[in-house]
């Protein structure tokens, strides 16, 4: 199924409990087993990152490429509108109103890296990237490619799922780097525009922008981007690789994959970000 | 989102009299003339839907069983975001206690659509592109022609009214999580401020315009969202790929979307006068 035993393990259904009865009929029951063998599979894929046979590696970068061709336009729209849109206008607004216009540039480089951009990046990652690799390995195991790659002997863990997986965890970082280049940039450039004629100037902008980002929060910015990545391709390969029941099949599991990231993610920002202002709160003092 | 693009774009059906491809540039906005007549013939042929008034609650119903918890529980996640940002901003300026303040502000008018349009589009767009596209691949949707019956307005038509039932549901429940969400955040968890002095600065900072925009904002987010999603999976075709590039295609678009219709609805409401209740 998931990852090729080498040795001959106990049948699965003998590991199944005696209680299988009246449990196994609840709803929530399946949904359980769903979720275990998602971690089933992103423990194979860690294992199987690490052992020798690196032959995935230019499949991974291929995959890499093209995700990020695809992230890259739908995130600069999305992120010019959100930074020009929400943040400029309505940050701006209040910071001004607060008296402390001259603080929007530093409140607006933590400000996307700590929330906005994290989830914008994350959120066009899997709504793009993600569910298109989802159609894609689940019309291959709805046309039998899948199991005719097997026959021809091809690994399904290094061919189709390692590949895809880093990927993804890749193109996270690179992603989540380049939305919140474009937030910056947008709202610098539409700075002075809005502003136009009160104390927010560039200079101020860039000046309290200089003071108020700090190497803390890049790092929790690329392992929180990292790790939600990851989740990402584990469960948008997870869903791609057992969809079954036809065309309907493919579009439900691309559904269900985009529904269960987007869930995942939110958690996984939430769960950082809480335990990271808690953690190390000089990072949250207001400087310059 | 050239793969997509190109086995999409190019299929209408018929031979192709001009042997070169449309560019990527024009495919677009070829698709995007393609929608904006979808549109219009939906609501054209919103007319003759309400005789299947039926079919109407029943795909109203859909939504609410099938919809509503994950609604809430996502707008409760982003609660917990903006009070996480909001209390440990506001902490080092030494106003933590006005972490209500923040959140009254930035929930309705912009939190709560934004993620309304992520899970919309997630839940309710890729399920409807989903059962459409297979309905297409499987030709019920010529049968429906076959049999007489106005595709646009029994299948299409039906589900964007479902939706109008469900948008004010939808929009209660989901600045209702929003609520919830930074009430739990700021108290029991961070221990912010007291839940009195949350409430009170939470409730003093919307008033009525703030929470119609709200509506607004994410009502037009949901019909654009379901006119989308019927629109990719009314014209999926190339079997089980077909369906599964189509919805991968409609969410990427209505992604994009939700951005810039959130952006537009803060413009037009708050652009020129941000309205905000500080400093008189």
């Amino acid at each position: 199924m998931i990852a090729a035993p080498q040795k001959p393990r106990r049948p699965v259904a003998a590991a199944r409990p005696e209680w299988d009865g009246w449990v196994a009929d609840m709803p929530a029951y399946g949904k359980l087993m769903r979720a275990g063998e998602m971690g089933r599979l992103a423990l194979a894929v860690i294992r199987a990152l690490f052992t020798p046979r690196f032959w995935w590696i230019p499949e991974c970068l291929n995959e890499t490429s093209v995700a990020l061709r695809r992230c890259f336009i739908p995130a600069l729209f999305a992120m010019t509108a959100f930074g020009v849109g929400l943040a400029c206008d309505f940050f701006g607004g209040i910071v001004r109103l607060l008296g402390t216009a001259d603080r929007l540039g530093g409140g607006i480089g933590i400000g996307f890296l700590r929330e906005p951009g994290v989830w914008v990046a994350i959120m066009i990652l899997a709504g793009v990237a993600g569910s298109s690799m989802c159609a894609d390995l689940g019309a291959r195991k709805i046309r039998e490619e899948l199991d005719a790659l097997k026959v021809l002997g091809v690994e399904e863990m290094r061919g189709l799922i390692l590949p895809r997986v880093i990927a993804l965890t890749l193109v996270g970082p690179i992603l989540g780097t380049f939305t919140v280049f474009v937030a910056w940039l947008s709202t610098y450039i539409a700075t002075p525009i809005a502003f136009h004629g009160s104390t927010v100037t560039l200079a101020a902008f860039v000046d309290t922008f200089k003071a108020f980002v700090s190497p803390l929060d890049l790092i929790n910015f690329v392992v929180k981007l990292t790790c939600a990545g990851f989740l990402v391709g584990v469960v948008c390969c997870y869903k791609g690789i057992r969809s079954s029941g036809g065309a309907e099949g493919v579009g439900r599991a691309v559904n269900e994959a985009v529904l269960i990231s987007f869930f995942g993610v939110w958690m996984i920002n939430i769960l950082f970000n809480t335990l990271f202002l808690s953690l190390f709160p000089q990072v949250s003092i207001l400087k310059g | 989102m050239s793969s997509v693009a190109t086995t999409e774009l190019g299929s209408t059906g018929e031979p192709e009299a001009t042997p070169r491809r449309p560019g990527r540039v024009q495919s677009s906005l070829i698709e995007a003339g393609d929608l904006a007549a979808f549109a219009v013939e939906t609501i054209a042929a919103l007319r003759r839907t309400p005789r299947y008034l039926s079919e109407v609650l029943r795909q109203a119903a859909i939504l609410v069983r099938g919809s509503s918890l994950i609604i809430f529980a996502m707008v409760t996640f982003i609660g917990m975001a903006a009070v996480t940002f909001a209390y440990f901003f506001l902490r080092s300026a030494g106003a933590s206690d006005y972490t209500g303040l923040f959140t009254g502000i930035v929930m309705p008018r912009a939190a709560v659509p934004i993620m309304f349009g992520y899970v919309f589009s997630a839940k309710v767009g890729c399920g409807l592109v989903a059962e459409i596209g297979a309905m297409r691949i499987n030709d019920e949707i010529d049968a429906f022609e076959v049999e007489g019956v106005n595709p646009m307005s029994y299948v299409v038509g039906t589900r964007l009214l479902g939706a109008l039932i469900f948008i004010p549901i939808a929009v209660t429940i989901a600045l209702l999580g929003g609520d919830i969400g930074s009430l739990f955040q700021a108290v029991p968890v961070l221990h912010a401020t007291s839940p009195g002095g949350f409430l009170h600065y939470h409730w003093s900072s919307q008033n009525l315009t703030d929470n119609l925009q709200a509506y607004l904002n994410c009502g037009s987010m949901a019909l654009f969202i379901v006119l989308t999603s019927c629109f990719y999976g009314y014209r999926a075709s190339g079997g089980p790929a077909g369906v599964g590039s189509a919805v991968a295609r409609s969410l990427l678009v209505n992604i994009v979307m939700v951005h810039v219709i959130a952006t537009f609805w803060v413009f037009m409401f708050f652009g020129i006068n941000p309205n905000l209740p500080i400093g008189g």
